[in-house]
């Protein structure tokens, strides 16, 4: 509970201070965004390690390469998101689109190997 | 949920249940002295001893043979049905646990995919494997059936029933092995070719193929359910010309033999010593052939109906948790297993109809 009170304490704090900054420094008004969002995470972090250890031991009963791959698919999803969104804070609207763009290729290539997989099997029936 | 299929095994096992109501007198009084005097006891004594439970326990105590008959291998089908799909409910189950995490994002669609594609991956495997079970199977049975109905024709000609005889190892036999044949040689690819359908229809966001794809599976359904009708009044039909024509001529045999003074009423009476005997061989085999294939019919068909369930649950589940690529292509999934399960009740029901009629019209 006090995990979760003094994060948003320090997330309303940071929002805040971004609002504050924003038209007079709006380089600094990203540093503090982007140092809250970290601090943030670090904060959570044993929650998000023992959630992630627990989805990763779900794996091996869950069909393993298919979850697996969904796995790494929402991880790279998440972390591009991110990325997008701080571009597009920081006003670099092409690095936003460039950065969606690089996530969409990541997830494609993490699901490569399963997509590959479903295009065998119709293959397959084709002779 | 329409199943015609279900329906046709209703209609078996009420076939089943008034044969035995109305066997079971003679089923009583069947021991080795009423048959021993019967030829060709080497022909359709294995018959009799291959059913896993005796006449006498079923008509005796019908519901505890059905459990002898079932326990074991029911218990084992579902255990492996659960096995093989609860990965895939379980992927289901943390790909939208995944989704919370991801709901806000702006490439949720590309992961849905994913986990469609995922899910199909696990799916297809354990679909085949149904599929190459059902085709085993079928195989085994049309041996059997190959085996079994001529010497089950030959029990009838023997009781005095010539045309009941050749309709049994003519057309009878033809249409079984004709439909065994064919889904053991089309069940797989055609299975096959409908899951590329519907993996592709899961991949592409054109509404209309999958549409198309569940209409494909629900018009092959409505095929075998039209095909099962005719084949059973056409055996129905034959089974009555075939009656009217056995007893007109065992009246003209009975009339003949009558007219011979002295010797003529007892060879009358030891005829029909003789046709107490066949008749009741013919209702023993007819029962021990159904008792031999419902016992390997139902832990599939239950397999079948257990796979179509946890394909409808992931469906509801995945329309719950919004996941639209994964719904459709649960539907179509189900789809496929309905038409296998159609086409194994198809067979089954054709059976046990055609037997019941045989062993039931004209004395059994």
């Amino acid at each position: 509970m006090s995990l979760a009170l003094s994060s948003l304490a320090i997330a309303v704090l940071a929002a805040v201070l971004y609002a504050l900054f924003q038209k007079s420094a709006p380089t600094f008004s990203l540093l503090v965004s982007m140092a809250a969002a970290l601090i943030l995470l670090a904060r959570v972090g044993s929650a998000a390690q023992s959630v992630l250890s627990g989805l990763v031991r779900l794996e091996q009963c869950a069909g393993g390469d298919a979850y697996g791959c969904l796995l790494r698919c929402t991880g790279i999803v998440l972390l591009t998101d991110y990325a997008r969104t701080l571009c597009e804070e920081a006003g670099a609207e092409s690095l936003a689109w460039c950065a969606s763009l690089a996530g969409r290729l990541l997830v494609l290539a993490a699901a490569w190997p399963l997509l590959e997989e479903i295009g065998q099997r119709i293959w397959s029936v084709l002779g | 949920m329409k199943q015609h299929g279900f329906k046709k095994l209703l209609f078996a096992l009420f076939l089943v249940g008034t044969s035995l109501c109305i066997i079971t007198p003679a089923a009583l009084a069947l021991d080795e002295t009423t048959l021993s005097g019967i030829p060709g006891t080497e022909q359709w004594q294995p018959y009799l001893e291959q059913s896993p439970v005796s006449i006498s326990d079923l008509a005796d105590a019908p519901l505890d043979a059905l459990k002898k008959l079932f326990h074991g291998s029911m218990a084992a089908a579902l255990q492996e049905t659960l096995r093989g799909s609860t990965d895939a409910l379980l992927f289901l189950l943390l790909a939208a646990l995944l989704s919370f995490l991801t709901s806000e994002t702006t490439n949720g669609e590309l992961l849905d995919l994913i986990a469609a594609g995922g899910c199909g991956v696990l799916l297809w495997s354990k679909l085949l494997t149904l599929a190459e079970q059902l085709c085993a199977q079928m195989g085994e049975w049309r041996g059997f059936l190959l085996g079994f109905l001529p010497v089950y024709a030959g029990v009838l000609t023997m009781g005095g029933e010539t045309a009941a005889g050749s309709a049994a190892s003519g057309f009878f036999l033809t249409i079984l092995c004709f439909l065994a044949q064919c889904l053991t040689a089309f069940v797989r690819p055609l299975l096959q070719c409908y899951l590329a359908l519907s993996m592709a229809c899961c991949i592409s966001t054109d509404h209309g193929l999958a549409a198309f794809c569940q209409s494909t599976g629900a018009l092959l359904r409505q095929a075998l359910h039209w095909a099962g009708k005719l084949l059973a009044l056409l055996l129905g039909l034959q089974r009555v010309t075939a009656l009217q024509l056995d007893r007109a001529a065992l009246r003209t045999g009975q009339l003949l033999a009558g007219s011979v003074p002295i010797v003529g009423q007892t060879l009358s009476d030891v005829s029909e010593a003789f046709l107490a005997g066949i008749q009741l061989l013919k209702s023993g085999l007819g029962l021990a052939a159904i008792a031999f294939l419902g016992a390997e019919f139902f832990p599939l068909y239950l397999g079948m109906m257990l796979q179509l369930a946890l394909l409808c649950g992931c469906s509801l589940f995945c329309s719950l948790t919004g996941n639209t690529r994964c719904k459709v292509l649960l539907d179509c999934f189900a789809e496929a297993v309905r038409c296998m399960a159609a086409a194994t009740a198809l067979f089954f029901g054709l059976f046990v109809m055609g037997t019941v009629f045989l062993f039931l019209a004209g004395g059994g």
